[in-house]
């Protein structure tokens, strides 16, 4: 089981994790000209730096193990992949409620484009997150965890 | 052992997903009187406007009570509970025993006592059917008045108004009182009257008289709105029938401790119709939410199952209208000591409330800007202590980055 | 009256590749790209542009180029455009000009004169590919004389450095660098088996672990020596002078001392600190001797002890002396050496260049019989193998690399080190540029430096027919000289092409 794991003392900030992500997410998939070019309605970027001051970091979706956006979503849409056990939203299915917005701790849910009713979230782009393969300080590393690695905050619960 | 669950809804489903995370083995019966597959009762309005079709409205996938190895009794109210015999006795006359039973029988709409009120043309709007009838019924062009000033009337009305009948919203005091401040109300009026949507504010209907063409509602302002049909959906109460002269202890709904438990060992409720516990207050109050209904089935599966799992729920919700996004949640109403700071666009929808109390963030209300509000809920339900970093919730930068590095590092695993 | 300042450097952003995603607006720490607020388009201002380069690495879409800014010339070949453009920056500010890195005057470099030797039918070339090929190199002062004890070990050998490849990373203070940047260097030095040096900046606790690949430095500020640091290393080294800035002290300003740098200098938090030009203890070669000695009896002869000049006139003297007070290391820094901040007017006009340095310094210590006394390391930049290679051949046991270390951690080269706003993270002690050297990466790029150069040194030396380095050490037939005058291929003991 592979996640992306956030090394904050080497995130410089430059957002390019961010710009990938949304390339990758783009119908003119990983063309970065023609996804901020042509696509009027690009998607959001699934992964977020959080930013105060000196402190830095990517923060994408940590995949819960107990996930409130699982145990919110009003249509059933967002689920969990039994093979990968990656949270994964339906996006046919998704009605653009919001409640997972309002659910999900690491604010890692957002609303896809800008006309959408779609909540979008990480999905690791298939196992090859476009975020890690460009960040160019290793500051988001995608890596094998335990099942029983502490890896969000929502595990006690 | 054998599981038995009454009830088809968000609670029965994370029930069997709760039962099924530790217990792979055991027989589990689903008993419930729809005849149908579960779905999503929050998606009717969605239904009725056209947004979702009838296929999408499951709640989960079709084959999900045959992979969880779930024995279904679609079709089969369950009438009473014999709580010595260990046993579900059926509307049919059938028996069903059970090891752990989960009552998540959830809640009906309130009927209301109104002159006139058994009208054909007047239409309940709870269920899935209560929805296609109404959808079968409407055409563009005709007059509608909804009566109700919760999330259902609401989208209902937004639903009929985008299908093109004209409606009148008649409301009491306020709309969506349990869910939004008044700033927000404001904000959201505007932007139903905006979107074609008429509301009355401040009025009762006092009767319903029936034409030969039309329906005349009256209000206690004097006022008669003509119309074509009007849809009811004033409220809803705990759907708790089954359990009358049964020693489970209720007040409005079926009390249940932090474990979901009743007062009768093995009996447990979830969702609607159960009164949990409350995170903020910690006091037992029902929360007709799903998320809530979800997890509370959820933590009840897993105690079935013979799992430790504890569970308080809190106000919690998302919804829009024509587009405009509203999510609020834990205490909307401040108390007098209270800290509260606004955010609001003169000239936009933009609206944002904070209610803080003894350096915690107890709730917010935010409107058309809602993204990562679940970093605020967070706080809430973990009680954070906001010091080191108050001044970025009130402005509104706030950030894991603001977060003093411990708290940072445990929460992310950095 | 001021001047406008010109830009030196012109950067170009390509508005079809652009997407105005600000990355490099978040990269650029001299400001020089920007958000324009009215039409959400990323602009840029060349003015301060210093061709590091990070936005050109940096831009997903390939869209920027940075290129030299056309400079207005009279053509006049007595005044260039340089000196014009010096002079008015004196006229405005009143002081000394500063610069980073080694020299960039374009002075004729000896190594580029000197090429090497290739075996062909007489003597066969050797495949390292294929054969052992030694680079092992111990340095430190060796015996006179080979005693062996009954089991076949020697007796009373003076403490050596041992390096797989005899190639070290040159003095670098905490401070003038940053902590990354001292961590990818000891990390890559201790993957490599070779060794790193402090500078004058004391050691830092995190690197404490890394000691034994630690040459610590004592200068003339003494700045964080306590017994600790002096024992902590593999060896200790007295800096006496810098190829960058020969004769003249050192000045950390007080902005660049952080929390860290002063525990680690031992210095108050925000005070300059200042390198004094001489060592107030040190007068004459039994000065030198006397420091020498007290840090041997501080380490009780553990540690080899290394005295540190810069290249100038009388170095083969010098160097004879430093042999004769006792050290076991004489390393010797060409004009061209680098540095985080010094003078213009002293880089760039003081001293003198290392081959020649070093060719005299080893000579000289031969003709005195007291080669075997000293080993010999040289910088000043070594731009690659073929330096490394010529540098032992005409008599160096090693040398030491620190620009092209740099380089190998994302240095462009921009030469504006002394600013501390260096974008790539290496010679600042601002924490949120200091954040974009990730060590772990910059120690894998430090280390495969090295390991590139140790086998184009292997490749060179199988070319002569030589296995081991030791066998090229001071042997000059390798090396002839083109287009020099007989008084340079004489002071260089190398034959002229052809001869």
């Amino acid at each position: 089981m592979k996640r992306i794991r956030i090394k904050e003392e080497y995130c410089i900030g430059c957002r390019l994790c961010e710009v990938h992500c949304i390339a990758a997410h783009g119908k003119y998939k990983n063309d970065l000209i023609k996804t901020f070019k042509r696509d009027c309605n690009r998607p959001s970027p699934r992964i977020v730096i959080e930013e105060k001051e000196d402190t830095c970091f990517a923060l994408p979706c940590r995949h819960c193990r107990e996930a409130f956006c699982i145990r919110s979503c009003l249509t059933g849409s967002m689920t969990r992949d039994p093979e990968t056990r990656l949270v994964h939203n339906e996006v046919e299915r998704c009605v653009g409620c919001w409640t997972c917005i309002a659910a999900c701790p690491y604010g890692a849910i957002v609303r896809e484009g800008r006309h959408t009713k779609i909540a979008a979230k990480c999905d690791l782009c298939g196992q090859d997150p476009a975020c890690v393969k460009h960040c160019p300080n290793d500051a988001i590393v995608y890596e094998e965890v335990g099942e029983d690695d502490h890896y969000d905050a929502c595990n006690h619960r | 052992m054998t599981h038995v669950i009454i009830g088809n809804s968000a609670a029965a489903v994370g029930a069997v997903e709760g039962i099924r995370q530790l217990d792979k083995e055991s027989p589990v019966i689903l008993i419930t009187e729809e005849p149908h597959h579960t779905y999503s009762r929050p998606l009717i309005s969605y239904l009725l406007s056209g947004k979702v079709t009838a296929e999408k409205m499951n709640y989960r996938p079709e084959d999900f009570y045959v992979k969880n190895h779930i024995t279904t009794m679609f079709g089969r109210k369950a009438a009473a509970v014999d709580i010595n015999a260990k046993a579900v006795i059926l509307e049919d006359g059938g028996r069903v025993t059970y090891g752990t039973l989960l009552i998540a029988t959830g809640s009906k709409p309130v009927a209301l006592k109104l002159p006139g009120i058994d009208s054909e043309s007047i239409f309940p709007f709870y269920t899935m059917k209560d929805a296609f009838a109404l959808k079968q019924f409407i055409r563009d062009g005709m007059k509608a008045v909804v009566l109700g000033a919760g999330l259902t009337a609401l989208k209902a009305a937004e639903a009929l108004t985008t299908s093109g009948v004209e409606t009148t919203l008649v409301v009491r005091s306020r709309i969506l009182r349990n869910f939004l401040d008044p700033g927000a109300t404001e904000k959201l009026s505007l932007h139903l009257s905006e979107n074609g949507l008429h509301l009355a504010i401040g009025s009762e209907p006092v009767g319903i008289t029936g034409e030969n063409n039309g329906l005349s509602v009256r209000l206690t302002d004097g006022r008669i709105l003509a119309c074509d049909f009007v849809v009811s959906a004033v409220g809803i109460e705990p759907n708790k029938e089954l359990i009358e002269g049964v020693q489970i202890a209720t007040e409005h709904g079926i009390l249940v401790d932090q474990a979901l438990r009743t007062n009768v060992p093995g009996i447990y409720a979830a969702g609607d119709v159960a009164q949990g516990l409350d995170l903020l207050t910690g006091c037992q109050r029902v929360i007709p939410l799903l998320p809530v209904a979800y997890a509370q089935g959820e933590a009840a599966g897993r105690n079935m199952a013979g799992g430790n799992a504890v569970y308080a729920g809190m106000n919690m919700n998302a919804i829009s209208f024509f587009g405009l996004p509203l999510i609020s949640a834990g205490v909307i109403h401040e108390e007098p000591a209270d800290e509260v700071y606004l955010q609001k666009s003169q000239t936009e929808k933009m609206y944002r409330k904070l209610v803080i109390r003894q350096n915690r963030v107890v709730g917010y209300v935010l409107v058309e800007q809602i993204d990562r509000a679940g970093l605020l809920t967070w706080l809430i339900r973990e009680k954070v202590n906001i010091t080191g970093f108050k001044a970025t919730l009130i402005d509104g930068s706030f950030n894991h980055a603001c977060l003093p590095p411990k708290l940072r590092r445990e929460k992310i695993a950095l | 009256m001021g001047f406008t300042k010109r830009p030196t450097f012109r950067v170009e952003r390509d508005s079809c590749r652009c997407i105005d995603c600000g990355v490099c607006v978040r990269q650029c720490a001299n400001e020089v790209h920007y958000l324009d607020i009215d039409t959400k388009e990323v602009l840029c201002d060349s003015t301060n542009c210093s061709n590091c380069r990070r936005c050109v690495e940096l831009c997903p879409t390939g869209a920027l180029a940075v290129w030299g800014a056309p400079q207005e010339t009279s053509g006049n070949a007595a005044w260039a455009v340089h000196d014009i453009r010096a002079i008015q920056a004196q006229a405005n500010s009143g002081g000394i000009l500063l610069t980073g890195m080694g020299s960039d005057r374009p002075m004729p470099g000896y190594f580029d004169r000197m090429m090497l030797n290739a075996s062909q039918v007489t003597n066969p070339s050797i495949d390292p590919l294929r054969e052992p090929m030694e680079l092992r190199t111990f340095l430190g002062r060796k015996p006179t004389v080979l005693q062996l004890d009954d089991k076949g070990k020697p007796v009373d050998l003076p403490p050596q450095l041992e390096l797989d490849v005899p190639i070290m990373f040159s003095a670098m203070s905490f401070g003038s660098i940053s902590l990354n940047a001292i961590k990818s260097l000891a990390a890559a030095a201790e993957s490599e088996n070779t060794y790193y040096n402090t500078g004058e900046g004391g050691l830092h606790r995190d690197l404490y672990p890394f000691g034994k690949n630690t040459i610590t430095q004592v200068a003339s500020g003494r700045f964080g020596v306590n017994i600790d640091y002096l024992n902590a290393g593999a060896a200790i080294e007295i800096k006496i002078g810098q190829g960058a800035k020969p004769g003249i002290g050192g000045h950390l300003p007080g902005e660049k001392v952080g929390q860290g740098v002063s525990e680690t200098r031992m210095i108050p938090l925000g005070s300059d600190a200042i390198s004094p030009a001489p060592h107030h203890d040190i007068y004459s070669i039994e000065d030198l001797t006397q420091l020498i000695f007290s840090l041997k009896e501080a380490t009780e002869y553990t540690k080899p002890i290394s005295v540190k000049i810069a290249a100038v006139h009388n170095v083969a003297a010098i160097a004879s002396g430093i042999a004769r007070a006792g050290a076991d290391i004489i390393a010797i820094d060409g004009y061209r050496g680098g540095t985080g901040a010094t003078p213009l007017r002293i880089r760039d006009h003081v001293g003198i260049p290392i081959e020649l340095a070093l060719a005299a310094v080893d000579s000289r210590l031969r003709d005195e019989g007291i080669r075997q006394e000293v080993s010999i390391v040289v910088g000043g930049s070594m731009r690659h193998s073929a330096d490394v290679i010529k540098a032992i051949a005409l008599g160096a046991d090693a040398v030491y690399i620190a620009t092209a270390a740099l380089i190998s951690l994302g240095c462009h080269v921009c030469q504006k080190c002394y600013t501390g706003k260096c974008n790539w993270g290496i010679a600042t002690q601002n924490p949120q540029l200091v954040k974009r050297l990730n060590p772990e990466i910059g120690a894998r790029r430090a280390a495969n430096l090295l390991r590139a150069w140790k086998h184009e040194l292997k490749e060179m030396l199988g070319g002569m027919g030589i296995n081991a380095v030791e066998s090229l050490r001071g042997n000059r037939l390798m090396l002839r000289g083109v287009g020099m005058m007989d008084s340079e291929l004489r002071i260089l003991g190398i034959k002229a092409a052809g001869e």
